[in-house]
This record gives structure tokens, sequence and C-alpha cells, in this order.
């Protein structure tokens, strides 16, 4: 459909166009939050949670490529939503007493073999998470940015444009740095 | 551990050979200083990704309220008039109830002569075969999501994981065949055609692709549809595939 490839283009502009076109699509299927609710019986934290996530998520394929347009944008963000409110569902009858309410799973983690998966899950606990986010507060606003905005799938060629560094080397170098510095902070 | 950032990233980038990758697997259950590191990474990872996704929703929800406040309301439902049963007249009702009865009887005919149709053959078969995907299916805990969705009727769902899996593994049958089903489930036949089509051109020992095309192609139905399916049936008899009994029974029929 055209309005689909106008926000499909739109994203994969640059970092204004693609900054408006994130709030184009939000705005356009903020509807599925009522969904989340009718359909899976979501409070409207947990169905808005997982539909702001979706959307990153989305962009995020968008812009590495990652969605192949086989099918419309909205039938593509349903699929996410869905897997999204279903892990939640599952999450809330497994884990009762949560007292994070994040979406599941990172999807990093996914990516490992479930052996490793297993060990790493053990690994990765609530006050590891609480520490480095705190940490992310006391980095300094450099490198949060700098990490940010790698997190928002933006190229550290990208970031070097946008933050007026002289080459993504340096870029690539200092976000490493800074990651080392929040490791080293957690660690002491 | 200088480096170690550096060489975790890389394998999240998926840009590690697969002997890298292999290795970094299996340091993540060998070496515990190292597992430390990439528990590090992946809460970094899913702290930077709440981070910003509050960040995200500030500066998208602005311009959504402003979207919603002015959406016009919603009228509800308990608004819309309610027509007493009792105020019906003798007429009406009558007419009602006979337009009742042709109903049922034109949906009765109906199904009476599907019964015999080959959308209706290959549609029982995908129900009785493939309506429920047995739990047996080894492989990692994705595949096991998606059997959960398939099984619960969740379609769309359970495809995004076989997709994934597939992705991920593009030698792994049992994705393809189950994407497939998913697409089938939901009418969508151009898609599953392509997922049959390419597990009918693996070299497995077991292969149902072929019936499976066989089947998609009875249910889509369009011109020229019902000759290839008989030429593929054909094929699954002769070289005993998977189905080939149904298959024998169907060219009967066709």
């Amino acid at each position: 459909m055209e309005q689909d490839q106008q926000i499909l283009d739109g994203l994969k502009g640059g970092y204004a166009e693609r900054s408006r076109h994130e709030k184009i699509l939000y705005q356009q299927y903020y509807y599925f939050t009522d969904e989340g609710c009718r359909k899976y019986n979501l409070e409207f934290d947990d169905s808005f949670s997982a539909y702001s996530d979706t959307i990153l998520s989305a962009i995020h394929n968008i812009i590495s490529d990652r969605f192949d347009g086989r099918s419309s944008l909205k039938t593509y963000l349903y699929q996410i939503f869905s897997n999204k409110c279903i892990d939640l569902i599952r999450k809330h009858t497994t884990n009762k007493q949560q007292v994070h309410k994040t979406m599941p799973v990172a999807d990093a983690m996914n990516q490992l073999p479930d052996n490793a998966k297993n060990v790493i899950e053990k690994l990765v606990t609530n006050e590891l998470k609480a520490k480095v986010k705190s940490q992310l507060e006391v980095i300094g606003q450099k490198c949060k940015e700098l990490l940010l905005m790698f997190e928002d799938g933006l190229t550290d060629k990208e970031i070097a444009e946008i933050l007026s560094y002289s080459n993504a080397a340096v870029v690539k170098t200092t976000r490493l740095r800074c990651l080392d510095k929040l490791r080293e902070r957690i660690a002491g | 551990m200088p480096g170690t950032v550096e060489f975790i990233e890389s394998y999240f980038k998926q840009t590690l050979s697969s002997a890298e990758r292999a290795a970094f697997e299996v340091r993540c259950t060998t070496d515990e200083a190292f597992a430390t590191e990439v528990a590090f990474y992946i809460a970094a990872r899913q702290a930077l990704r709440e981070e910003l996704l509050m960040q995200k929703v500030k500066a998208w929800k602005t311009e959504e309220d402003i979207m919603q406040a002015e959406k016009a309301p919603v009228i509800p439902e308990a608004s819309a008039p309610v027509i007493p049963m009792h105020k019906r007249t003798g007429i009406i009702r009558w007419v009602s109830y006979a337009a009742a009865a042709c109903l049922i009887l034109a949906v009765s005919m109906f199904l009476f002569e599907a019964r015999s149709t080959p959308e209706k053959l290959a549609a029982n078969y995908i129900s009785a075969e493939y309506g429920h995907i047995g739990q047996s299916m080894g492989g990692p805990d994705s595949i096991q999501t998606a059997v959960e969705a398939y099984n619960a009727k969740h379609y769309d769902s359970a495809l995004v994981y076989f997709k994934d899996v597939e992705m991920r593994d593009p030698g792994n049958s049992d994705a393809k065949k189950y994407a497939g089903l998913c697409y089938l489930q939901e009418k969508d036949y151009d898609n599953a055609l392509k997922e049959f089509d390419a597990l009918a051109a693996m070299d497995l020992h077991i292969n149902a692709g072929n019936m499976l095309k066989a089947t998609t192609l009875l249910l889509r139905n369009e011109p020229g549809d019902k000759e290839e399916a008989k030429v593929i049936l054909k094929k699954v008899v002769d070289e005993q595939q998977v189905g080939s009994e149904e298959a024998a029974e169907w060219l009967k029929k066709l």
C-alpha cells in the first residue's frame, strides 16, 4: 500500500525524517492497545507496554532490512504485537509476583542456543539490571547518548555524523570504552 | 578482559564466523568469567532498550494525546435502541421463522454438496493430520513455543516463531513444514505453496512436501490447480511418499 511505503521510506530516511515517521507509525496503529485489552484480557498498561515495544521492534527490523514486505505493515505489526501479548500472559501466569513490569526476554538473549541461554539467564538477575540502570545515569551524558543511539539501531557511521565525531572508528572505540566503564563500575 | 565486549558485540551483531560463534557458545557454558561478561552485556542492552523505549514513548505520546483528544466520542453500545420482542407483530415473527428455516436448509444443502469436493477432502486431511502438532518435536525453545501457539490456533504468532527458526536454521524441515501449515491455516495459499515447494525439494528420508503441496492446490482451487494436484498426487503414490494412501483414494475421486 502507498501509505505503508511512505512510512517505510520515512523510517529509512535521515534521523529527523525517521523520528517523524516513528510518530506516524505509533499513532497509526495505536488502536491495537484496545485489542490487547479486549482479545488478550490484558490490563491497559500491559497492552500499552506490548504496543510500544512492538513499534520499537518493528522500527528496528525495518531499518535493518529484516522486514521483507511480504505482508502489509499492519499484519506484520499485529503479528509482533500478538506475540508480545502472549509472552506477557505467559509471564504473568508463571511469575505472578513480578516486581518489574518489563517486556520479557530481550532479543539478544534469544540469539543464544538453549544451553548457553539457560546459563546466561540465571546470571541476568534483576539486581544486575538495577545496577546497570543506576550506573547508566552516572557514566556521563555523552556515553549514555552514544549507547542509546547505538541501541536505537544507528550505525557508528550515522552516529559519527549526527554527533560530529571525526569518523565511525572513533565512535566505536568510544562506545566500547563506555561499555567497559559501565562494566567496571558494576564490578567495582 | 580487553576486547571481550567487542567480541560479545560481534556475536550479537552476527558478524562472527560459524567457528567463532560455536566457540562463543561453548565458552558461555564452560567459562564462568566469560558468561558473567555476556550477562553484563545483555543486562546493559536490556537497560538501554528500556530507557530508549521510555524516551521514545515520551516523544511519540505528545502528538498521540492530541490526536486522542480530537477523536469523536464513541457512542456507548448500551445507547443503541432495543426493540422489545413482544412488540413484533405475528407476521414479522413468522417471516423470521421462515427465513431461518430457509437458511438452515440452504446451509445443509451446501454442506452436503461440499462433502465430497476436492476442497473438502483436502480440508479434512489437514484437519485430521495437522490440526494439532505433536509436542514431541525436538529443537530449540522457540520451536516449542511455536508449536504451542499453533495448537492454540494462534497461527499468525506461530508463523513468526517458525519463520524465525527457519531464518536461523534454513535446513530445519519442520520449521518449513509448519510455517507452510500456518500460511495454509490462514488461507495464504501462495505463501504456503512456497514453503511446501522448498520442503519437497529437500533431501529427506520422510518428506510430506508433495502431499502438502497437492493439498494446498486443491484448497486454493484456482484454474489449473486441480490438474497440477493430480500430477503431484500420482507422484506421491508412485514414490510411496507421505500421504500415499490418501493420495490414491483422492485420485479415484478427482
